[in-house]
């Protein structure tokens, strides 16, 4: 089920510019260089992240200020690193075939 | 009617008066949403092959491919929840029509942005992302539009083009490097932003920190003074933020 009868507007090389740049930069806050782009997986990220964002502690029902710091920051790297590399995927996949 | 079942309506819709008959609505929508979310999920996870760990870490969870609009035969009281944001941005529109829309999340609203046209005549701009990409390609047949894009560095750049009108999902909203101040700062005077699953699926309450970066968003909102917003708890939450009319209005 496509569409292909339509003019399609949707830039895919600008899109993965844009969004490679995302990756990027939040590789960088993670302390990857950019030697080290080209050569680390999506997994490696987000283990990384895993391991210097821990933010469990032993009393759970207790509100601990740097464990929700830890917490948001373990949450929104995780989040925005999986969609840029969702985004980037499929980005990918539009300019080499489509 | 059991007594238990005292506040489970029979009927929900039948009190609404709008351009459209609602059952008409709900079967087109419903009928093509259906098959369309089917094919995208094929074409992302076999035909490009997206790693599909990222369907369960919430880290990916772009709802490129769930179930976005009512089902007619399904229980009222499940289908009130998924009217409530639909009948709301339509009753925005009717109350105050814009002619610039702005629609960040592509297809997700293509049954929400189709009534903007056909009633109010308003011109529809896509932002340029996957959720486009996915229209076109799945979508765009059951749902034509006429639109204009604008990609995302030419939305950066151009501080001068506003709009009156966003429509958007939560996980837009998110992203560091685009936040929500940079759409705030591109609705026009008297513009309407619209937020979608701002509850971030509950999260956002029952979680009981400032943790997510749904709160942080609306907290950046907060900060501003030239917008009021209403953050709308039920179901998977709708936020709509209202720019004042003029500058200094408040």
């Amino acid at each position: 089920m496509t569409n292909s009868t339509q003019t399609k507007k949707y830039k895919a090389q600008e899109d993965l510019e844009y969004r490679s740049q995302h990756i990027a930069a939040l590789l960088m806050i993670l302390g990857f260089s950019t030697k080290d782009i080209e050569k680390i997986s999506i997994d490696d990220a987000i283990n990384l992240i895993r391991i210097r964002y821990v933010y469990k502690h032993s009393d759970p029902t207790i509100n601990i200020a740097i464990s929700e710091y830890i917490k948001k920051q373990n949450i929104s790297l995780s989040r925005n690193i999986r969609r840029a590399w969702f985004d980037v995927q499929h980005a990918l996949y539009e300019v080499e075939n489509v | 009617m059991s007594s238990e079942k005292r506040y489970e309506p029979q009927m929900s819709f039948d009190y609404t008066k709008w351009f459209y008959d609602w059952r008409a609505y709900a079967n087109k929508s419903t009928r093509s949403d259906g098959l369309e979310s089917v094919a995208i999920a094929k074409y992302l996870y076999e035909t490009i092959g997206v790693d599909k760990r990222n369907i369960a870490t919430g880290g990916a969870s772009d709802y490129e491919f769930v179930i976005h609009y009512p089902r007619p035969n399904l229980a009222e009281s499940y289908g009130q929840s998924q009217w409530m944001p639909i009948l709301l941005i339509q009753m925005l529109m009717d109350i105050s029509p814009k002619k610039n829309i702005l629609a960040v999340s592509g297809g997700l609203d293509r049954y929400r942005l189709a009534p903007f046209q056909e009633i109010y005549g308003s011109n529809i701009t896509f932002l340029n992302n996957k959720k486009l990409s996915l229209y076109e390609k799945f979508q765009s047949s059951s749902a034509p539009l006429q639109y204009d894009v604008i990609t995302m560095q030419e939305f950066e750049a151009d501080a001068s083009r506003k709009f009156d009108f966003m429509l958007a999902w939560s996980q837009d909203m998110e992203n560091p490097f685009t936040p929500i101040d940079l759409y705030i700062d591109r609705l026009d005077y008297g513009g309407i932003l619209v937020i979608q699953n701002t509850s971030d699926s509950v999260f956002l309450y029952q979680n009981d920190t400032i943790a997510s970066p749904v709160w942080e968003y609306h907290n950046d909102v907060k900060l501003r003074n030239d917008c009021h917003m209403y953050h709308i708890p039920l179901f998977y939450g709708i936020t709509v933020v209202v720019k004042n009319r003029q500058k200094n209005e408040f």
